[in-house]
Order: C-alpha cells, then structure tokens, then sequence
C-alpha cells in the first residue's frame, strides 16, 4: 500500500508543471455556466475537460524517458498502474468538488438555484462520463506511444458529450423513454448512486485491464515448459463446469436466480465443448477410427439411452404422478433433458470422424510444430463473427425455444464452433500457451460487455424477445459472444494459474464429473420433493440443496461407477 | 567469492536481434566493462537485469536474489546511469530529491546535498538547463546517495568530453574503495575500461565472446602482423578479424597459439579496442 501511496505522490510530482493547464477548464465552464444560465453546465465542462488533462503525464511520461526511471525504481508494475488510477480519481473528485463550489456560487449570485439532489445527480452523471473516458483512454495510453492515440482516444467522448449536451438541452430526454426511465428521473438518489458506483467500476475493470497490458506477455512457469504433464487444470475445469450445470438446473427448479441462469447459459455449455474438442483428436489418434466410434458409442450413447429411458421416466413419474402418462407420453416420459449436450457431442465426434475419413486420416500435426499463438485480435475478431452468426441464427430459432429436446439450439454457432476451437486448442497447444494477460484481457470485456451491453439488450419499452433481428437481439449476440469467449479465456488461464493441483480430492471430482453430469437430473429433483415442505425464500432453498446435493450426486456417481462394468462407460 | 550478480543462460528475441545464450557474472567489489559495438545486445542485458523486459529463459541473480521475484528488494541496492537524463526535465534539481528519496530506505539527504556540491550542480537549476555533463552527474548523485551496491551504467560516458570523463572515472574508483560495490559499465569507449575495469565482458551480436578478468583477457591474446608470404593456411584459420594487404597483414591471435608462429611474425600486446574491433570483423570466425 506504501509502494502505491509513494507511486501517486511522485505521479503528482511530474505532473506539477501541466496544473496550470486546468485553467482552461475552469474558464471555459465558469463562461459556459454564465451564457447558459445555468452553471451546473459549467461544473460538468470543466470535469469533462479537466479529466483527460491527466493524461498528459503520458506525455511527460514519452518526452522525459520515464520508463527508465520506473525500471530503476523499486516499485511493482501494477503499484504503477494503480497509483495512476488512483491518482487520476484524485483529479477528477478535487476538480469536480471545485467546480461544484464554483456552479453553487454563480447559482447564488445569479439566482438560478438547483435542488442538491439535482446538483448530486448532474455531478455523478458527470462523473460516470469521466470515468468511462478515462477507463477507455488509460489502457490506450499504457499500451501506445501518447503522441499517437491522444486524438483519436479523446475526440470521439467530446462529440459524444456537445451531442448529448445539446441533445438534452433542448428536450428532456428522460422523458420521453421508457417506464424504467423515467422511473429513474423521479429518483434523482438512485441516479447519481448509479453513477458513482458504476464509474468506480468501471475504472477499476480498466486499472486492471492496464495492469494486464503493462504486464504483457510475461513468461511465467506455464504447463507449457512441461509438456509431458497431465493438464490437472483442465480437467479442474470441467468438474467445475459440471458443478454448474447442477446449480443452473436447481435455480431452474426453484424458479430464482435468473441473472445466475442467464450468465451461465452464455457460456458454460460453450466451455464444456471447447474443453469436450481439445480431447476429441487425441483420443483419435490413440484408438484409430473403429474403436474411436465404438467408444464413442458407448460412452455417448449408451447413457443418453440409460437417462432417455430409465432416468427420464422416472423422474417424470416422480414430479407428475399420473399426469405423466396423459396425453404425449412418448414426448413427456423420455426426454433428452441434460442429455442434449451429450447427443449433441456425439454428432459433433461422427463429424470429426468422417472428416478425418475424407482426409484419408492423415495424423495431426503434433502441437509442438505447429505452435502458433493466439492474439488478442484473432479473439476480437472471432467475437465479432460469432456474434454475427448468432444474430442470424436467432433470426430463426430466438433465445430461449426449445426444438426436439434441445433447449438451447440457438447456441448452436457458439456450441460448434467452441468444439472446432477445442480441436485447434489442441493442435496449437493453446490450452498451455495462451497468456495470462490474454484472460484478464477476457475478463475484463466479459464484465465490461455485461456492464454496458447486457441492460441494453433487456430494457426497452415493448421490445421482442431475443431474436427475429430485432436491434436487442444484435446488442445480445454482441454481448453473449464477447462474454462467453472473455469468460472462457479468463477461467482456462485462472485455473491454469491458481487449480493445476492434481489432489487425490480434485482427481476423485474430476473422474465422477461425467457420471454425475448424467444422473444429477432424477437426484436434484428427489432431493426437491423431499425438501417441498420447506417454506423459505427459494435463494435460501437453492443454497441448502446446493450444500446437499452436490456431495450427494458425487457420492451416488461413486456407488455407480462401482458396479462392474461401469467405468467402461463413465 | 559473493557474486553482485549472475547471469545463466540468458536468452531474448526479438525480430531482427537475440540475445542467445549468455552467461556470466560479476563478483562483488569489482568493476566490469561490459563491452561490444552498438546494437551487440548490452543494452538488451542491462533491461532485463532490471527486469524492464521478459526474458525468454535464463535465470538472473543479484545479490543471489532472483531479479523478478524480488525485484523490489534488489531495486533498493541497485541504481543506474542511462546515457541520457531520466528525471522530467521541469524539475530543480533540488525537486529531484524530494521526488525520488521517498523509494529508497537508505537514501541520504545528506549524502546527496555533498555530492550536488561537490559536483558544482546549482539547486535551484531546472534539469533541462543543465548541460550533458551536469546531467551525467545529477544522475550519478541520485545514484551514490541511496548507498547502491551495484552500479550499472549504461553507456554514460558517449558524448561526454575527455575531462568529464575522466572526472567520473574518479568518482566511481573512490565510490566502490570499501569493497562492498560493484559496477557494471558498458561502454564502447574501452579507453577508459582500461583504467578502472577488474573484469571485462566482451559481446557481439548477442553472443558472449570473452568473460573475465581484464588481466586475463589482454594475456590470451596478441596482435599478430607479418608479411604476405608469411600468412600460412593454418594461421589464416586462427586469427581473428584477419586483414590483409600488399604489405602483409594483421589480427589478433589467441596466445595459445603463438608457439607455431615464423619467427618473421611480429606479436604486439592488444588494447580492448584492438580485441573488440578484431572480434567484430571475425564474425563467424568464433564462436
């Protein structure tokens, strides 16, 4: 904490010599607040310009070789980064309190008086802007030469904010929206905590994403030094996402959580096909064509067929009593349920299996010559893609429709092309190789896109569901691409890093993973009638059957793969 | 023998240059020429034991410590002297100080306030007022204050003058007397190696040629001349950097080798420039 406090003051020292500059700032709002009559205006101009100001200690930064003087210094990369951060937060809440003050001021002497709640509002709506400039330009600035992107970086917010400013001048735009909207325009409180909150978010998700640029592509001890390994961290991975499709379905049976289920449903299943393709060509070039059908047949198919017609039954007949037997019984009694992934695998192997025939099977290169590692614009550009395909497949089958048992075809694109992925994962050694940096980059734009894209696509008055081409089901393509491939990035390179451990415990989660994947479904439901009796709140209920249900899959999963045989499938 | 630091198989690429392999180390209480022709990979070496860039394998040691895992703790013993000012040029001189002591635990105002006069540097001069071997100095005052046992200087002395030079020579014999400090000093002016260097470490094009005491060095070679006729097949093959004209030639020649030579063959002690310039126009021809 010293190291940051001694980084922010010398961040001061440099920039001493540019504070007379925010002169400008003060001027141009202290005239602005007096021709427009109403000096709140005032307030916000000198933040928005005063803010970027601070920028210019990357340009004293380029002109006065200070990244010799940081690599002398004693002092970590992100210490660096933080101080900046927080440095420029200084900035921005001393001009803003000085501004305020001086708006208060004029409104006195001109007699042009806001409410505090009013003042409060505009300053946080001001300092959200700040921020989200500042959580843009940062990054660009820590990344490129100052000189070369301090145009470009800047330009677009001071359009965005003349635009707005005149925009809102003329018309109260919160008005005229939606019910959300204007609910929002009757709590002035709500506003200005909002923005306040989400601009400290938002600085916080760019300090990050800075420390991670700064940081680079630093060769750590990766799996990769070892390629004889066994990726613990993989499977790890997979057990936790195993875990998740229990918890998404119990949240699914209690009827709460829903931003849990949504987030989840944007990328897990992805996840566990990527992960399911890494494994697919090496299992291949094992077992040769004809044992890798057979085997695929029997670890595939046969527990879709044991869950179709033993475990759905039962299960059905368990929650429905008689009801089960009226009316379809074919449709309601075997059902695919959690299945579909597992159906859908093996149509996704059979694919693999008769390419590799119409290539006349020629082997996979071995990752080692075939290295080539993954940029952050080839995940930028896949995002882009994949959002698109997505869109147009929502023209077709919107979110959330479920089609012969399959409840989530309109992933499809995500699903298959996360396999393919998976299968080049493999053959380029990304699992080992990808940089730490290259997931906090991820993670940083998964929650970014969920920050500004996620509300986007949900509000909206009178909007259709996600899908038939509508602009929300773009803004949620745009958003569940970024974020399963961000999330995806951020938990291989989380559980390379900080799970690699190949305990007895994790190896023992990890081999019953797949079994339990299989019987979860009747287990969570027994487990749900047996607890109805309980009235409590149902985030209450989801986590006590979460406590009891997962030990209790895992044990059940354990008694089966002790009968004979078993292991040969699960 | 405590080494001030070491150097294992150290190795970076970048796209037209790499450093490939290289090892050695300097023990404490000693002063090292770290010599090579511009672009040999000093600078490269000098970045990484800062750590200021990723290396892609090798390990480094200072004090014994690794240079990434404790690279704060070293960082306090360690200071530098880059070929130009790295202090924001709005700055007093005396703002320097205040800027900088409070990353130091063993800085001294003191110690900095004497080597300011010493040095005749004015307090209250901005750092872009003051001349290049003003600067060099105000540099080396930030450096000595806080007590570094390791000094690296990086080229310190191109485009200083004969005096300036000389004066920082001095400095730095009478900054490492007790024994206790080391310097790294890279340079490709290896005049003035020859007056205050203990060790020197010689590299071209990302290679290590030679590692060693500066004794040693100018012992294991000598500069040969002789007449056309007297340039054998076998001799051609063992001289390094090997020039030739109509009145015979030159080049430089381990010692080892010296018992084959014609009794015509004129041998002459080599200064560090003649082995540096031999080195780099023999390239390929060691290794």
């Amino acid at each position: 904490m010293s190291n940051i406090l001694k980084s922010i003051k010398l961040d001061h020292h440099i920039m001493k010599s540019r504070y007379p500059m925010f002169a400008i700032a003060y001027i141009l709002g202290i005239v602005l607040a007096v021709l427009s009559k109403t000096p709140i205006y005032g307030a916000l101009v000198v933040m928005i310009i005063a803010a970027p100001l601070t920028g210019q200690y990357f340009s004293i930064y380029e002109k006065n070789n200070l990244e010799k003087l940081y690599g002398v210094l004693p002092l970590k990369k992100f210490e660096v980064v933080i101080g900046r951060y927080l440095f420029a937060l200084c900035i921005i809440v001393i001009n803003g309190m000085i501004a305020a003050i001086l708006a208060y001021i004029i409104s006195f002497l001109t007699n042009k008086g806001m409410s505090s709640l009013e003042y409060l509002s505009y300053l946080s709506g001001g300092f959200f802007y700040v921020c989200l400039m500042l959580a843009v330009i940062f990054p660009l600035y820590f990344k490129f030469p100052f000189s070369k992107v301090y145009v470009f970086s800047n330009l677009p917010f001071y359009l965005v904010f003349i635009i707005t400013f005149s925009l809102t001048r003329k018309t109260n735009v919160l008005k005229q929206t939606g019910p959300t909207a204007q609910y929002l325009a009757s709590h002035l409180i709500i506003i200005a905590a909002i923005g306040l909150g989400l601009g400290l978010i938002l600085l916080a998700l760019s300090c990050l994403l800075s420390c991670a640029l700064l940081e680079g592509n630093r060769e750590v001890s990766l799996p990769a030094e070892k390629p004889e390994k066994r990726l613990f961290f993989v499977d790890n991975l997979r057990t936790w996402m195993v875990t998740l499709v229990v918890l998404q379905h119990l949240a699914e049976l209690n009827n709460t959580l829903y931003l849990f289920m949504m987030l989840n449903s944007a990328y897990f299943m992805g996840l566990l096909f990527l992960l399911a393709g890494y494994f697919t060509p090496g299992s291949f070039e094992r077992k040769g064509p004809g044992t890798f059908l057979k085997d695929r047949l029997l670890r595939l198919g046969v527990p879709t067929l044991i869950y179709a017609f033993i475990l759905s039954p039962i299960t059905r007949i368990s929650t429905h009593g008689q009801q089960a037997l009226a009316g379809n019984i074919t449709a309601s009694l075997f059902a695919l349920g959690p299945m579909w992934f597992v159906v859908m695998l093996l149509v996704f192997d059979l694919g693999y299996l008769a390419w590799r025939m119409a290539i006349k099977n020629k082997p996979e290169r071995p990752a080692a010559e075939n290295r080539r590692r993954l940029t952050f614009l080839t995940v930028a550009l896949f995002m882009l893609v994949l959002a698109a395909a997505s869109y147009l497949l929502r023209f077709v089958i919107p979110y959330g429709m479920s089609i012969l048992g399959f409840p989530s075809l309109d992933y499809s694109a995500q699903y298959l092309s996360f396999f393919l992925i998976g299968m080049l994962a493999f053959r380029r050694d990304w699992l080992r190789s990808i940089p730490g940096s290259l997931g906090q980059l991820g993670f940083v734009l998964a929650v970014l896109a969920t920050v500004l894209l996620f509300p986007v696509a949900l509000i909206g008055a009178g909007s259709p569901w996600i899908g038939h081409g509508s602009w929300q089901s773009a803004i949620f393509a745009l958003w569940d691409s970024i974020f399963a491939v961000g999330m995806s990035l951020a938990l291989v390179t989380f559980f390379r890093r900080f799970l690699d451990g190949g305990k007895k415990f994790g190896r023992f989660l990890s081999q019953h993973s797949f079994t339990v994947y299989l019987i979860h479904a009747p287990i969570i439901v027994f487990l749900m009638l047996a607890l109805r009796g309980l009235q409590t709140q149902p985030q209450l209920k989801f986590g006590l059957e979460a406590i009891v249900g997962l030990p209790l899959c895992f044990g059940i999963a354990w008694l089966i793969r002790k009968i004979p045989y078993a292991k040969k499938i699960l | 023998m405590n080494n001030a630091f070491e150097i294992q198989n150290l190795c970076k690429s970048f796209k037209d240059f790499s450093l490939n392999n290289i090892s050695f180390s300097l023990p404490m209480g000693y002063i090292m020429g770290f010599v090579g022709r511009n672009g040999a990979g000093k600078t490269t070496t000098i970045r990484l034991i800062l750590n200021m860039i990723n290396r892609d394998s090798g390990e480094i040691k200072i004090f014994g410590l690794d240079n990434v895992q404790d690279e704060q703790k070293i960082k306090q013993d360690i200071a530098v002297v880059f070929d130009d000012i790295y202090f924001v040029d709005s700055w007093k001189v005396r703002e320097v100080e205040t800027a900088l002591k409070g990353f130091y635990s063993n800085w001294s105002s003191k110690l900095f306030n004497q080597y300011i006069n010493s040095f005749h540097l004015p307090m209250g001069k901005k750092v872009k007022e003051l001349s290049r071997g003003m600067k060099m100095k105000l540099m080396l005052a930030v450096a000595m204050s806080h007590e570094a046992k390791l000094l690296i200087f990086d080229e310190p002395t191109s485009g200083l003058d004969p005096v300036a030079r000389d004066e920082l020579l001095g400095i730095l014999s009478k900054y490492i007397a007790d024994g206790q400090k080391s310097i790294l000093f890279s340079t490709h002016i290896t005049s003035d190696l020859e007056k205050i260097a203990d060790y020197i470490t010689l590299i071209d094009y990302g290679n290590i040629f030679y590692s060693g005491t500066k004794d040693d060095l100018l012992e294991s070679f000598c500069i040969v001349r002789g007449g056309p006729h007297d340039l054998t097949d076998e001799l051609k093959k063992n001289i390094i950097g090997l020039t030739t004209n109509i009145a015979g030639f030159a080049g430089l020649l381990p010692t080892s080798e010296m018992k084959h030579l014609a009794p015509e063959i004129v041998t002459e002690t080599p200064s560090i420039d003649e082995i540096l310039i031999s080195i780099s126009k023999g390239e390929g021809n060691h290794e």
